[in-house]
């Protein structure tokens, strides 16, 4: 079999997606021998005229991480689904929007604001955000564009694969190295890298459940929740009812709530929806007894209801904040 | 989506004037032409009075060709001459599906509740309803019942259940933990006969009577010292599994002569008799007991053998081994009755001073006339009602917060025994705050007692055994202290249900004393459970008189006779379906289905049908998406939604209301009924099921289609005819609306708590939406195309 060409590239993103690939050892250095890599400006020294310079779909696949904040990332995205014949949506912000992708809960200046001039860390007396031409001593300075809102990869190109997580699982990216041939050569492969149910199947504490209710949820620093049973019935808002699974159960088994980051399930349509119809289904109990007011407060756990139904997933949510 | 049979649906459109009501403000004859382009509409006609008997005759002509029919008319729901069942019916009558019917409410939602001409309206409706008819699919067959029922508590209401279900012909089981039938209803020697009737009965008269009809007739087969170790939902049925207790004396052969207890050397208090008196291990503790026959204690037999010889029927079989009984039931009436409060709980009545008594020991002790063993008559006694009742008080925090409601009632009548055998004993009774003695009959006990009975109004906050009998230390309301000294102090205990681990195992809804709940309406369905084809009778469900309870299991007897005489269930149009292949075996459904419909298999989460209500709660809840709701599929609310404002173009905000099956659709039924006018014309409602019957997700796709706002309304609290559906769907409502408010986008969804005569306040809800809409302005979450 020839040898697979490939193009990494990432976008509105913490860095870790680049370094979880090299976070899954032995596997990383085997690649040279199967294949080339064109283009990864973070691990190797590549401009952005190198990827030019390249003919239009002579790169096997591309595989981008990060979402789509500034006008810098929308041109590489554009310039990775002309140069690639295939385009692999790399962790949860580029599949979903990810962290950044909060941000869509506020519009730009907002955010301009906030980060540069309201900040309790900044000193900016002559109140400036950032500019994306700036002139001085005759010079003119450019910035790439910050958009209005984050968006996700497929938002902005066709993405032909999707590698959920936050970053994805060395098992998920073993699994995406050994389908690279595969799906370089056309056959089919899962669009997305994820497991179709959700996380409570293959969850290790999904035999402990007993289809309770809970009476009381809890923020996870407020109890340390018993390492055996479903942190959901223990009243911590678990999100792996609502999420695919396939992540190796990590956040899980470390005692941690599952947050989302593999994604919504096959058959639904807005990735917080159906967590947030379910949450609201099994928290709470006895209400009869209680005064009417007080049936919402079992869910004062939940201190940020976009943060946690949408940690990962805002810019592929139905609702969209309106823009003045 | 699923679909029908392939042949394509051919639809009747019947167009009712409602004698020429609806006709006033609506074009019919415009509407009528409109309906006939509709989709697989093959017949349209309208007439006057459809619900009268001649226009029904040659309706049923006329349609005959039709498979479903589009009725635009009157409420289904409310409407007191063409309800849903009598449509229903109408369609049996003419061959067709049950389900094959949609209702376009021009009357109460239409012509009723606005003014001017709604033609416009009139027709979106109809588009409505035809979206959905036309994808409706058939009922599901019938199951079949099992023509047998199961009673678990051989109680009077669980021995009169039996009963009755035998003499209406049917085959019972009645199992029964104790050795013989009767519960405490034989244990109590002279019994209260009712509420209106301040007279006695002797439960040594009575108790057999009653038993000996169970045990008599053939088609009861009773199963004395077993238990039910295992109980299922099976295919609609009730897979369940006894363990009918060692037979080690043999029924069939022994005489009750009592030679075996005579050589017996095992001795331990009777529990009948409440200690009162000795038994053997081999013995027959209630003399009156039926079935007639002795039996073996195994715990306390320590197998020496001397009675086998001894027996001249060679009844007693040591050996004998206990029995699983494996066998299934179409009903099953759980008449467990009640336990008492364990008194030992309440530190300050030191119960265990044996002077310090239990009401049902106090019975026995009236049985014994008053002697006690090792003791003389007793000549003192004093009652400390609500023994772990009404508590909220400091001193005895243990107990319930209710009111057991016959203790009051059965003291004085104990009180009343007393004297009569001991007309010197001095009685006195220490109660809290008030004496709760209703009716006739315990009202007159209590004017009687109070000639013969010292009654102080306080707590007691300390019981000490002295030298000359009981000191009884309490505190007056007004902070007083007071001591009393008495031979004797009566706990009139609280009392609980019975049967816990049967309730648990059946996964029946209770309140919060573990008390089984009625199903709502509750008011018109006494003994129905949460689920299907359970009933509760007797002191299982509160606090009764014996006659009470009887009344309950004939009740109950009653309603389980309708199945099992039928031996099909007929199923309801609307039931949950779960797509194994979607299905991640959350449990989700599980936890939130009040009608223990769902349980978990190999394949994920199975719905047993003939036990579903089809309320939706799964549905909305399931995180998979993998939950629908037969002809409640989403698509079906989505098309709904589609057509809802074809014609909407001047009426304001595009506002829809799901309105629960019940309640919240009734109310908005009655706004109109009542002559409440809405300006909004642009208002469409669909009758969702339970509230909590659409999840967030659908919600969203909704808001997608153009709808400016969406009110949902079910049930007020403490109604929901499904459990908590009302506040799942409060809570949905809150955090969508809290996202919505985080990204700028208030105002557009509400939720509220609409009981029927809420008409008011929906309306209100409805006009304040329609201001808040007229100030936002067009939907911006309408899907950009
Ligand atoms: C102190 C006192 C005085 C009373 N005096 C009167 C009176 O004067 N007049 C009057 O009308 N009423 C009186 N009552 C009330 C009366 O006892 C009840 O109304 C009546 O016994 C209730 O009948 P039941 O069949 O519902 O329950 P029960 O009589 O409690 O019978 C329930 C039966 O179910 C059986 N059972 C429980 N669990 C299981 C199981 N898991 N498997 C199989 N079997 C099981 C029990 O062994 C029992 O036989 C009095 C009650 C008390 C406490
Ligand atoms: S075998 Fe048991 S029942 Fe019989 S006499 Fe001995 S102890 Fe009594
Ligand atoms: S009936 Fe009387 S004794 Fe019983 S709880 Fe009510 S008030 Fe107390
Ligand atoms: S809630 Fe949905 S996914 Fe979970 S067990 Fe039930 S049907 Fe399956
Ligand atoms: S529709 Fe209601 S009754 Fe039926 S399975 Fe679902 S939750 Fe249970």
């Amino acid at each position: 079999m020839s040898r697979v060409k490939l193009a990494f590239n990432w976008g509105a993103s913490c860095g870790g997606c680049d370094v979880s690939i090299l976070d899954v050892g032995r596997a990383v250095l085997d690649l040279p021998q199967t294949v080339d890599v064109v283009y990864w400006p973070v691990a190797l020294d590549y401009k952005r005229k190198d990827l030019e310079a390249l003919d239009d779909k002579s790169v096997d696949i591309g595989i981008v991480n990060g979402a789509v904040r500034t006008s810098e990332q929308e041109e590489e995205a554009k310039l990775i689904r002309a140069k690639c014949r295939y385009v692999v949506a790399y962790g949860s912000c580029a599949c979903f929007g990810g962290i950044p992708g909060l941000a869509n809960q506020f519009g730009r200046n907002e955010l301009l604001e906030r980060a540069y001039i309201e900040a309790p860390s900044n000193t900016n007396e002559a109140a400036v955000t950032v500019q994306s031409v700036s002139e001085r001593d005759g010079f003119s300075l450019t910035l790439p564009e910050f958009l209005p809102e984050v968006r996700t990869l497929d938002q902005v190109i066709e993405v032909n694969h999707f590698v959920p997580g936050c970053p994805p699982s060395t098992a998920t990216i073993t699994e995406l190295l050994e389908t690279l041939g595969a799906i370089a050569g056309g056959k089919t492969v899962k669009r997305i890298l994820a497991a179709d149910k959700c996380l409570c199947y293959e969850c290790p504490r999904g035999k402990t459940k007993e289809a309770k209710k809970a009476e009381k949820l809890y923020r996870p620093h407020e109890l340390i929740a018993d390492g055996e049973r479903c942190l959901l019935e223990q009243g911590i808002v678990c999100l792996g009812f609502a999420t695919r699974g396939g992540c190796g159960s990590r956040c899980v088994a470390a005692n941690m709530p599952c947050r989302g980051c593999y994604g919504r399930l096959p058959d639904t349509s807005d990735p917080g929806a159906e967590a947030m119809s379910a949450l609201a289904a099994v928290a709470g109990d006895w209400e009869d007894y209680l005064p009417t007011q007080k049936i919402f407060d079992v869910l004062d756990a939940v201190r940020d209801a976009v943060g946690t139904f949408y940690t990962f997933s805002l810019p592929s949510a139905l609702l969209k904040r309106e823009r003045g | 989506m699923k679909t029908k049979d392939s042949a394509r649906p051919r639809i009747g459109v019947v167009i009712c004037t409602c004698g020429g009501q609806i006709a006033e403000k609506v074009n019919t004859r415009a509407v009528e032409k409109k309906a006939a382009a509709l989709e697989y509409v093959v017949h349209v006609a309208q007439v006057g009075d459809l619900c009268k008997k001649e226009s029904l005759s040659r309706f049923k002509r006329e349609f005959e060709g039709c498979d479903r029919i589009l009725f635009a008319g009157c409420s289904e729901r409310s409407s007191l001459t063409f309800t849903e069942d009598r449509i229903s019916a109408l369609l049996g009558e003419m061959g067709m599906d049950r389900a094959m019917f949609e209702v376009a409410n021009l009357r109460e939602q239409c012509v009723w509740v606005h003014d001017g001409d709604l033609t416009g309206k009139a027709m979106d409706l109809v588009r409505m309803a035809h979206a959905k008819l036309k994808s409706n699919v058939p009922t599901p067959a019938p199951t079949r019942i099992i023509k047998k029922s199961l009673v678990i508590g051989g109680g009077p209401a669980g021995v009169q259940a039996a009963v009755d279900l035998a003499n209406a012909g049917t085959e019972v089981t009645l199992v029964e933990k104790k050795a013989y039938l009767g519960g405490h209803f034989c244990r109590i020697p002279y019994l209260v006969q009712c509420e209106g009737w301040p007279s006695m009965c002797v439960s040594d008269c009575v108790a057999p009577v009653q038993a000996r009809e169970a045990i008599f007739n053939p088609l009861v087969r009773t199963l004395t010292g077993s238990e039910v170790t295992d109980l299922v939902r099976d295919n609609g049925n009730f897979k369940v599994k006894i363990n009918r207790g060692a037979l080690l004396v043999d029924p069939d052969k022994c005489i009750s002569c009592g030679k075996c207890a005579e050589v017996c050397p095992e001795e331990y208090d009777s529990e009948y008799d409440s200690g009162l008196t000795k038994r053997k291990a081999v013995d027959k503790d209630y003399r009156l007991g039926i079935p007639d026959h002795y039996v073996i204690r195994k715990d306390v037999c320590s197998e020496c053998g001397e009675c086998v010889p001894v027996c001249p029927t060679g009844a007693i079989n040591l050996a004998a081994e206990a029995e699983a009984v494996e066998d299934s039931f179409g009903a099953v009436i759980l008449a467990t009755g009640f336990k008492t409060f364990d008194v030992n709980t309440l530190t300050a009545l030191n119960y265990a001073s044996p002077n310090v008594v239990s009401s049902m020991e106090m019975e026995r002790l009236l049985a014994a006339r008053l002697r006690r063993p090792g003791t003389g008559p007793v000549e003192r006694v004093a009652f400390a009602l609500c023994s772990g009742s009404r508590v909220k008080d400091k001193i005895n925090p243990e107990g319930m917060p209710y009111c057991s409601k016959t203790c009051c009632g059965f003291a004085v009548k104990q009180a009343n025994r007393i004297t009569a055998m001991n007309p010197n004993a001095e009685v006195s009774m220490v109660y809290f705050g008030d004496i709760r003695t209703y009716g006739r009959a315990f009202e007159q006990f209590y004017s009687q007692a109070k000639e013969s009975v010292d009654f102080i109004n306080g707590e007691i906050t300390a019981v000490e055994d002295g030298e000359e009998g009981l000191l009884v230390r309490l505190e007056t309301p007004d902070g007083a202290e007071e001591q009393l000294e008495t031979d004797l102090l009566v706990l009139a205990e609280a009392l609980l249900p019975g049967g816990s681990e049967l309730i648990d195992l059946l996964k029946i809804k209770t309140d919060r004393y573990h008390y089984p709940l009625e199903l709502q309406p509750r008011i018109l369905r006494p003994t129905e459970s949460y689920i299907d084809r359970v009933y509760v009778a007797g002191a299982l469900t509160g606090p009764k008189l014996v006659q009470q309870s009887v009344e309950q299991g004939s009740v109950a007897a009653l309603k389980a006779l309708n199945h099992v005489i039928k031996g099909q269930k007929d199923l309801p149009k609307f039931t949950s379906e779960v797509d194994p292949d979607k299905c991640s075996h959350c449990r989700i459904c599980e936890t939130v289905c009040p009608h223990g419909a769902i349980s978990m298999a190999e394949s994920g989460a199975a719905v047993d049908r003939a036990f579903c209500q089809g309320c939706g709660l799964c549905v909305s809840a399931c995180p998979s998406h993998a939950v629908q709701l037969r002809n409640f599929y989403e698509e079906q609310i989505l098309e709904q939604v589609e057509a809802a404002f074809s014609e909407a173009e001047n009426g304001g905000p595009k506002i829809l209301g799901l309105l629960c099956y019940w309640c919240s659709y009734a109310s908005a039924d009655l706004m109109g009924l009542n002559g409440h006018k809405i300006t909004n014309t642009n208002f469409r409602s669909i009758r969702i099921r339970c509230s909590s019957s659409v999840n967030t997700g659908l919600i969203l796709e909704i808001f997608k289609r153009g709808v400016d706002g969406i009110i949902i309304a079910g049930c007020p609290p403490k109604n929901c005819h499904h459990g908590a559906g009302n506040y799942m769907t409060a809570r949905r409502v809150m955090l969508l609306n809290t996202i919505m408010r985080q990204l700028g986008l208030d105002g557009r969804l509400k939720w509220e708590f609409i009981g029927v005569p809420m008409w008011r306040e929906l309306a209100d809800a409805v006009h304040k939406m329609d201001k808040t809409l007229k100030a936002l302005g067009p939907s911006p979450l309408r899907r950009k195309t």
